[in-house]
Formats: structure tokens, sequence, C-alpha cells
């Protein structure tokens, strides 16, 4: 499980790992990585595989917005400490400028946290972070579906 | 950057990579109408064993869709940007099902691509729905 992965590397201060368990993740190279600051950045690692258009060859518009609602999602359960995955509303992407076939960089904010929702904005950058090349707002529903709730109509 | 081809819808897909390495296919396709067909593969799944395919590759397949049909509405090729492109999910896709996409292009201006799409696995309500606006160009101007 990737909660899992994440609660075993807590307590360390600074790594770079590639996230497991999840196939998909692996399709796309993705690897998290938490700086001296403690920045937590996910990192999609270049391949063939992620190119959408071939001339010139740019990135899949799919992977970077997979990417986005990654690492949005690592934010939350690093920051919130999470162990059940929070369920995705909807993500709103900009695309601002072609991915060039090179690796990604992604980090995400939390801006607002309430009882029942939570409000991101998540970024993705390459050899510029003041240049992303795609930006995203996403919704994620962080009710524990474990926890019973009283239903409201 | 100026001298090349694009080549024409069918083959469209043996130049996308990523569609290429998802599988997808398309399976329907009718003037401003297509839907495109996500293969299941245990690659695709978010969680190893849980049999439920990443919101991502869903991403991947519609993005690829709305591609495709913007690119067929041309007779000469068109280069294509996603400007912005909005998923809401709205349920669970079922385990282990083949993914599929409907999309439609509502509108194409002399700039921009108007297209929205729902998602669904074998047969059943959509569990998302898609919309997105294109920048178009033609090749070589």
């Amino acid at each position: 499980m990737i909660s899992g992965q994440l609660k075993a590397l807590k307590d360390e201060e600074v790594f770079e790992v590639p996230v497991l368990g999840s196939p998909y993740s692996k399709m796309l190279g993705l690897h998290l990585k938490r700086d001296e600051k403690g920045k937590i950045t996910t990192i999609m690692k270049y391949s063939d595989d992620l190119i959408g258009v071939p001339f010139p060859p740019a990135l899949h518009g799919g992977p970077l917005i997979a990417l986005l609602e990654m690492a949005s999602f690592f934010e939350l359960a690093w920051e919130l400490n999470i162990e059940f995955i929070p369920k995705t509303i909807d993500v709103n992407v900009d695309f601002l400028r072609m991915g060039k076939p090179q690796d990604c960089f992604a980090s995400a904010k939390i801006f607002r946290r309430g009882r029942r929702f939570a409000n991101l904005h998540a970024k993705i950058w390459q050899e510029d972070f003041d240049k992303p090349i795609a930006t995203a707002r996403l919704h994620f529903l962080i009710i524990d579906p474990t926890k019973k709730r009283v239903q409201k109509d | 950057m100026d001298n090349f081809e694009l080549p024409p819808l069918k083959e469209l897909m043996n130049y996308l990579s990523h569609a290429k390495r998802l599988g997808l296919q398309v399976i329907f396709e009718d003037g401003k109408k297509m839907t495109l067909k996500m293969p299941y593969h245990s690659d695709l799944e978010i969680l190893e064993g849980t049999g439920y395919v990443a919101h991502g590759a869903v991403a991947a397949l519609v993005d690829t869709a709305f591609g495709m049909v913007i690119y067929k509405q041309f007779l000469i090729p068109h280069r294509l940007v996603t400007l912005d492109l909005r998923i809401d999910y709205m349920g669970k896709s079922d385990p282990r099902q083949d993914i599929y996409a409907d999309v439609i292009c509502t509108k194409l201006t002399r700039e921009v691509a108007f297209v929205n799409g729902e998602i669904y696995s074998d047969g059943k309500e959509p569990f998302a729905l898609a919309i997105a606006a294109f920048s178009h160009s033609s090749v070589g101007t």
C-alpha cells in the first residue's frame, strides 16, 4: 500500500524513492522525494512511453494529469497522516507549456482543508520551477470510509 | 519543425507512444463523435491487486480521445494543444473492466475546439465526465 510506504518514510529526513505497490505509478516512473527543507516533490522519470505527439516530441497530457493528481495525493497523505486513499472529486488542469521529453517535477499545496473536503493546487515544472508546464486545481473527499457517519440529506 | 507530415487518423494511434502503451483502440467514429476503448490490464491498476484502473490512465484515455475526435474534424492535419481539461469523478469504475470514453466535439471555432465526454466501464452509467478546450493550428502555418 502506498500509505504504508509513506508511513515508513516518516522517520527519514531526506529521501528519494520509487513509488511502490502501484503498477500505474511504476509505468509512469514515479518517484517521491523529500528535500532538506522538508518539501515533498513527486518526480516522473522520462521514458519514451510518455510521449504523446511525436513531431516534435512532447509529453502526453494523460501522464501529466496523473502526475498532478498523484502529487496532490502524496501531499495530502503526508500532511494529514491519513491511511485511507482520499477520493478525487474533480481535477481541473491548465496546460501552459509543451512538456519536453525529460523528467518532470510536481508539487502540491493544500489551499483549504475542511472537515470533508480538501482543495489543492498542484504544478509541474521541468527545468525552471517558475515556468510550470501545467497547473491544476483539485478537490478530494477526505472522509475516512472505514469510519461510520450519520447520513445527512 | 515545419517540413513534416502528420499521419492519417487510422495510423495516428501508432505514432502516439503513450496511447499505444495503454492499448487504446478507436471502436466507433461518426461525424463529431468517437468512442475509444482502453482494455483492462493489471499495469493500469492504481493499487496492486485491487483491479481499479488509475485515474491517470483514465485521464490519458480522455485526452487521447479528445485529440483524435478533433483531429478527425479537419481535412488536413492539424497540430493540437490541450489548453485545459477538467474531469469530474462521480464514482468508481468497475474493477478489472475495460474502460470506454464517448467523446463529442461540440464546437469548432477558428482557433479553438471544444469537446466533452463521458467515461464508463462495460455498458454502465458513466463514472466520470470530462470537458476540455484545445487550440488547433494547421501544420506549417
